[in-house]
């Protein structure tokens, strides 16, 4: 009887999404096939899969590939291993956890394009004072966003500050599942702590870690507000990150049939993570 | 009674420690409320000044420079419109595929996930050649739409969560009752939201307010939005204009760090797409 | 059902019902307009850009006295960073937000092309104003700023502002005569004191100059621009091919291989790397805002960058040196066969009018207004570069700013760039390659350009304007 209600519910969600998002998708993938600018305008000309062809055989491709590859790499594992870290610190029991966690948490939730900018100050080679500490105590001077090798590094730098307290997140929700009676009754047992570890905690953490990289691998491989206005990809290419590469295809260089054919490649893998996303959401949760 | 004192000692360690971390953690945000009381001088000052007579006139300059109030009114409207938007469509959806047999709902979260997980870069392609069709870029309708379709996966996966926490028996007592599925929505399932939907709209509206490329690529001046402003009122004639930037940054993010304390509890549920329910 | 759960309710409602009425409030507005406002779009942090605006009352008393109408302009701005984006969006979406942008030089291609701009060959024939002032203008400020294809004569922009790099020095250390002193003990030459000693200085001996006043961590030698954002090392690098003889492409046949890699520009771009020894940390990320902080802020002895960044630099409110700076000719190359060589990058911008514009009308009347002698002369006062013959050649003019000097007499010596409608992918391939060099990823100078002359190839080829 109530189900008679189903499309009346649905159908607004259902056709906003497909005339907002799911029909231009479509469209893009049909402009994938051609050669077309928005800005120069004319008809767009049938090149078949040249597009792609062309994208696959560019060795620049696969060298922003491995920039965004490596980004993600860095910026993750270290995620992962400072998470983990405040994660065991902060399920001890002190005074004061309420107020420091959200504190911890802010970074989070700060607009990239803030964080972005306002570490270019921090990092500034003259006036910065993450320099001014190195020149004092090391005698160094470090151009973080100007040198090859330098640059990645410090935009991950940023990246791991804002997430690694999502990591912590997970972790201590991880951790809170584990039975509190297993790790005493292992304790009485004088087993050492890496058993203990290995053998009680990890089994319990390891689906929501298993997420939580996961999640975080996804949205790395998105970046690009903190690229933007950190490096603009530079110096060089050492920053160009996939997402940056498209973005210049499509809205500095104009050649939206190319971009296109870049954004149908990209959703493909969305869509992979998403299903493996999927895949590996704690049942029990 | 030695063995609490042992704890004790051990529970001021931990303590410390974490207190210590978490100034630490916080310095890039304490340096960055800090920059937006100085002096122009004081700001280039080599070395750094950490200790300085604290001044108005960045945030006085930050208003008066132009593109304050307006942008700042964009990122507000936009944030709050599109999501109420956004939660008030998804609200039904979540109600059909939590309760009734939809055939493809499986289909529909996969989609709308994968919606989620594309970099923006990409989806601002399709958006753009939608809004340059429609006539759409810098304008206003155009931008709440558009902010309200991206908040809808996250809604959907959130509200959908939820309501499968509602037992459904209190729904078949209402229909028992001669209710209309409606008045089930309105009377039983909402009124247990309460505290989730107000989850959901501040998670969006945190999204929709810290979003950049979509704004930089179809808002002109008068829909422009903060994130937009930052970046490209960067530089003046003086050279890069940090008084600006810090004020406009300390002024931006602090509705956000009030969010953070207001959220604590559900964060991990929101940043997790509502799959992790503890 | 409670009651407070009811009142939470419909105050949800109502929220959302007001925000919605409040967006549309926002979204159409009631005003009825009858003042007209011209929206400039302009380059933010740029001196000129941000004069056409503030100048902006000033026509709308022009308008209201001589056009009868009432008239503001108001602008936006992007930095060079992010302006092509900016408007050419703005065009591709066929927005009629901008009325005038003011655009750079290499953009007339794209937006020509695309139909995205006024032509103005009629507006100007047609008014016997504007084509005087054509014919005022410097026939390579015509080609750089105006014309697309090159050679042609169809013109689609109206020089804003004329620049050129010129080089600032510090004239308070160079008329200091214990630095005279220990400087010809040194290197056994005169230390080039005047605006004349400069206009026959070759890299050779500037590079003695810089090393000479290059005292860390007071002070640096130079400072240039490095930076990967839009054009700034290119503008620079190129400068440096050009004085050492060399060029970027052959305008006829667009080849690049064998003009952009050979042997003296390898030479010129490590030379130009090697400069980064005598300047601050960081430079090696310095675009104009940097290198203006830095010659403002008493950081370095001298800097090659734009006339028309003078006003900030000569600012007391802005500048520690504003009374010790002197702006000259940057210095020349002896070539091979002796001949002194001296090629630097254009500067400057044309602004177009938008097709998509509601104020076309009023948009020519704003650029008629614009070379008005009086305007012209009231834009050089307030630290503008005109480009109007009848004023620049005036020696009034050279003696107005401490500027006008070096750029009036580098005009002739200017070159500008590709005009095409690939430039973006162009440029791009430049900054990646001449960045990767400076920042150590790229090992030599050779390999660099011989990237870019390979990249920049298969995108002439690609839009079919190389055979």
């Amino acid at each position: 009887m109530q189900e008679r209600m189903k499309l009346p519910f649905l159908m607004p969600m259902l056709i906003f999404l497909f005339v907002w998002n799911i029909l231009p998708l479509l469209w893009v993938v049909g402009l994938s096939f051609y050669q077309f600018s928005v800005l120069q305008g004319g008809i767009p000309r049938f090149l078949g899969l040249w597009n792609y062809i062309s994208i696959l055989e560019d060795p620049y491709f696969w060298e922003r590939f491995r920039t965004t590859f490596s980004f993600v790499a860095l910026a993750v594992s270290l995620e992962l291993v400072i998470g983990f870290a405040l994660g065991f610190l902060f399920n001890q029991k002190f005074p004061g956890k309420r107020i420091m966690l959200p504190i911890i948490f802010a970074p989070m939730i700060i607009a990239p394009v803030a964080a972005g900018v306002f570490f270019r100050f921090i990092y500034d080679p003259h006036w910065g004072v993450i320099n001014y500490f190195l020149t004092k105590f090391f005698n160094i001077r470090l151009e973080f966003l100007e040198k090859a090798d330098l640059a990645l590094p410090a935009v991950a730098a940023v990246d791991i500050w804002m997430w690694s307290p999502f990591m912590m997140l997970m972790c201590l929700a991880g951790l809170q599942a584990v039975p509190q009676h297993l790790l005493e009754a292992a304790e009485i047992d004088r087993i050492p702590w890496f058993m203990r570890f290995r053998n009680i905690v990890l089994p319990h953490i390891r689906p929501v870690l298993v997420l939580a990289v996961l999640l975080r691998t996804i949205d790395a491989f998105k970046t690009f507000d903190i690229v933007f206005v950190m490096t603009g990809g530079g110096p060089g290419a050492a920053t160009e990150v996939l997402p940056m590469s498209i973005y210049r295809q499509a809205f500095l260089f104009f050649r939206t049939g190319q971009a296109s054919s870049l954004a149908v490649i990209v959703l493909f893998i969305a869509v992979a993570f998403t299903s493996i996303y999927l895949m590996m959401i704690p049942k029990e949760a | 009674m030695a063995d609490t004192t042992r704890e004790r000692g051990k529970v001021n360690v931990w303590g410390v420690l974490a207190a210590i971390i978490t100034i630490a953690y916080s310095l890039p945000i304490l340096w960055l409320v800090m920059t937006s009381f100085k002096s122009r001088i004081d700001i280039f000052a080599v070395p750094p000044k950490f200790i300085f007579r604290p001044t108005l006139t960045n945030y006085i300059y930050t208003i008066n420079r132009g593109l304050f109030w307006g942008p700042l009114l964009n990122s507000v409207i936009m944030s709050v419109v599109s999501v109420l938007l956004a939660v008030a469509l998804t609200i039904f959806a979540a109600y059909a595929i939590s309760r009734f047999n939809v055939k493809g709902s499986q289909l529909i979260m996969f989609m709308v996930l994968s919606l989620r997980m594309m970099p923006a870069a990409v989806v601002v392609i399709p958006m753009f050649l939608l809004y340059r069709l429609l006539g759409l870029v810098n304008n206003y309708i155009g931008m709440i739409l558009l902010y309200a379709m991206f908040s809808i996966p996250f809604s959907l996966w959130m509200l959908k969560g939820f309501i499968d926490e509602v037992p459904r028996q209190f729904d078949d007592a209402a229909l028992a009752d001669g209710a209309s599925v409606l008045q089930v929505l309105r009377d039983v399932i909402l009124p247990q939201l309460g505290p989730a939907i107000a989850t959901v709209i501040i998670f969006n509206m945190i999204f929709v307010w810290n979003e950049f490329l979509f704004s930089y690529i179809l808002t002109g001046v008068e829909t422009r939005t903060i994130p937009v402003q930052i970046a490209l009122g960067i530089y003046t004639d003086k050279g890069v204009d940090w008084e600006y930037v810090s004020a406009l940054s300390t002024i931006y993010i602090v509705p956000i760090v009030i969010a953070v304390f207001a959220l604590q509890k559900s964060l991990l549920r929101g940043m997790t797409f509502g799959t992790i329910r503890r | 059902m409670s009651k407070t759960k009811r009142n939470w309710l419909s105050a949800l409602t109502m929220a959302m019902v007001v925000a919605v009425l409040a967006s549309l409030m926002v979204a159409f507005p009631i005003a009825a307009e009858e003042e007209v406002t011209l929206r400039i779009l302009g380059i933010g942090g740029w001196t000129p850009s941000e004069l056409a605006v503030k100048m902006g009352p000033l026509f709308s008393k022009y308008a209201e006295e001589k056009l009868g109408y009432k008239a503001n302009v108001v602008a936006d701005f992007a930095p060079f960073t992010s302006l092509y984006e900016k408007a050419a969006s703005a065009f591709a979406a066929k927005s009629s937000q901008y009325d005038i942008i003011i655009s750079d030089s290499q953009w007339l291609g794209a937006f020509a092309t695309g139909g995205h701009i006024l032509k103005l060959n009629d507006i100007i024939e047609k008014d016997p104003a504007l084509s005087k002032i054509v014919k005022d203008i410097y026939p390579q400020h015509i080609a750089s700023y105006m014309t697309y294809p090159d050679g042609s004569d169809e013109w689609w922009g109206l020089p804003q502002e004329g620049d050129d790099l010129v080089l600032y020095v510090r004239k308070d250390l160079l008329n200091d005569p214990k630095e005279q002193a220990a400087f010809k003990a040194k290197y056994k030459i005169d230390l080039p004191r005047t605006y004349e000693d400069f206009a026959k200085l070759d890299w050779d001996t500037f590079h003695k100059v810089i090393e000479f006043f290059n005292r860390p961590p007071k002070m640096y030698g130079f400072a240039g621009e490095y930076a990967k954002e839009y054009d700034f090392i290119s503008d620079h690098v190129m400068s440096m091919f050009w004085t050492w003889g060399g060029d970027i492409i052959d305008t006829k046949t667009n080849r690049v291989r064998g003009i952009l890699n050979s042997k003296v520009n390898a030479e010129a771009l490590k030379y130009y790397k090697d400069l980064l020894k005598f300047q601050p940390p960081g430079a090696i990320s310095f675009g104009i805002d940097q290198v203006i902080n830095a010659m403002a802020q008493g950081q370095v002895f001298s800097a090659l960058t734009w006339a028309a960044v003078g006003r900030p630099i000569f600012d007391p409110a802005l500048s520690k040196v504003h009374d010790k700076v002197m702006v000259v000719m940057p210095p020349g190359k002896i070539l091979e066969n002796g001949k002194f060589n001296r090629i630097y990058c254009l500067g400057g911008q044309p602004w177009v009018i938008s097709k998509y514009s509601k104020h076309q009308k009023e948009a020519i009347d704003f650029l008629k207004w614009w070379y008005l002698p009086e305007t012209q002369w009231e834009f050089a006062r307030r630290g503008g570069n005109p480009v109007v013959r009848s004023v620049i050649d005036t020696e009034k003019f050279k003696e107005l700013n401490p500027w006008n000097r070096a750029y009036v007499d580098m005009i002739p010596q200017g070159r500008d760039f590709w005009h095409l409608p690939c430039y973006a992918e162009l440029l791009l391939i430049q900054q990646e390659e001449w960045t990767a060099y400076m920042s150590g990823a790229t090992k030599d100078a050779q390999t660099a350009n011989d990237n870019i002359a390979r990249r920049q190839e298969l995108v002439l080829r690609r839009d079919g304007f190389l055979k």
